[in-house]
């Protein structure tokens, strides 16, 4: 994967964390995608918790809050804790006017609030 | 030489996403097809005006360099002869519906992009966009999920003292929906293996008007309305 090739996702190892950045247009192949590649990730980096930073996506609708909450449901089963962090304040509202919640996933304000949280579970 | 869609796709394409992407050159409309170096100044400072908008919207970091780059790509010699009339495309035309034809998953993002500057140009605030976006994409998605293709018009509509609200209205020729199953989706009684029953129920929420008119074999359409909040 060329550093200046675009494909909306990027993983970063950091220690024991995994970051996930998601490009501002989280469309539905990319969700899915990040599903498939991540539990693996997960595997074979040995990491101990995902965090997915959100902070540029735009909208969420009831689909891609499926895709969250199982990522983050099938993280947890493999032992690693999940958080999802940076949350746009429009999207937050939104997803509470739909009556969607976000069940299987922890949220953070933050990538720094949701390593303090990690780093107190320990 | 190549068109301007051809010259500005070159420079974006490895910077933003194949959707934002499309977003971009099917909004600079008529202007796209032109060749680079047939452009006027005018126009030039056109394309690169609404580029940035958009730049700045889905790419703020890097926005100035490749706008910069964008601009190189463009300059060509001067015009030579008389300024082609032409603009840019822009939203709703002789204020018709905007239409947008979904066919593939990719549109149900593109057609998300397409909602959020439709309300942002109606004076929308940014919550409200996001809450068009998210209805539109709702919408958009259980047209793939159920009909396989159909079509989501957009339009603005403005009561007595000027405010404006969103008239959505997502039509398709699929399976349709029986009637008790509809019933069910609304009460929230009902989920479907892929959320269909979780998607109309969230947009019914979201609308300030909302109404299903669906018969079995013949297709679905939903109209639903979302006013700016004052």
């Amino acid at each position: 994967m060329g550093a200046d090739r675009f494909d909306g996702l990027a993983i970063v190892g950091i220690r024991d964390l995994l970051l996930v950045t998601v490009s501002s247009d989280f469309h539905d192949q990319l969700a899915v995608r990040l599903k498939a590649s991540l539990s693996d990730r997960v595997r074979t980096s040995g990491s101990r918790a995902v965090v997915l930073d959100i902070s540029a996506v735009e909208v969420i609708d009831s689909y891609i809050t499926r895709v969250l909450n199982d990522i983050g449901s099938c993280v947890r089963f493999m032992g690693a804790g999940c958080f999802v962090v940076g949350m746009r304040p429009a999207v937050a509202m939104t997803l509470v006017e739909m009556g969607i919640h976000l069940e299987g996933i922890r949220t953070a304000l933050s990538l720094d609030e949701a390593v303090t949280a990690l780093e107190a579970a320990r | 030489v190549s068109t301007v869609a051809q010259a500005v796709g070159g420079v974006l394409a490895h910077a933003i996403s194949p959707i934002t992407l499309r977003s971009i050159t099917s909004r600079l409309g008529a202007l796209g097809d032109q060749r680079a170096r047939q452009l006027t100044d005018d126009d030039r400072a056109r394309v690169l005006r609404h580029l940035d908008i958009c730049l700045s919207l889905f790419a703020p970091a890097r926005c100035a360099a490749l706008l910069e780059e964008c601009r190189r790509a463009l300059a060509g010699s001067p015009l030579r002869g008389p300024a082609p009339a032409m603009g840019i495309a822009e939203a709703a035309p002789n204020g018709g519906p905007r239409r947008i034809e979904v066919r593939r998953e990719d549109d149900i993002a593109y057609a998300r992009i397409e909602a959020l500057g439709e309300a942002a140009r109606a004076g929308f605030s940014r919550f409200d966009s996001v809450k068009v976006a998210t209805a539109v994409s709702e919408l958009a998605r259980n047209i793939i999920f159920y009909a396989g293709t159909g079509e989501i018009r957009l339009a603005v509509t403005r009561d007595g003292k000027g405010s404006p609200s969103i008239q959505i209205q997502a039509m398709d020729g699929g399976p349709g929906i029986p009637p008790e199953r509809l019933q069910q989706a609304l009460a929230g009684s009902y989920r479907s293996e892929r959320g269909l029953g979780k998607g109309l129920l969230a947009v019914s929420r979201l609308a300030d008007a909302f109404e299903v008119s669906s018969a079995t074999g013949k297709g679905t359409t939903v109209r639903c309305e979302i006013k700016r909040a004052t």
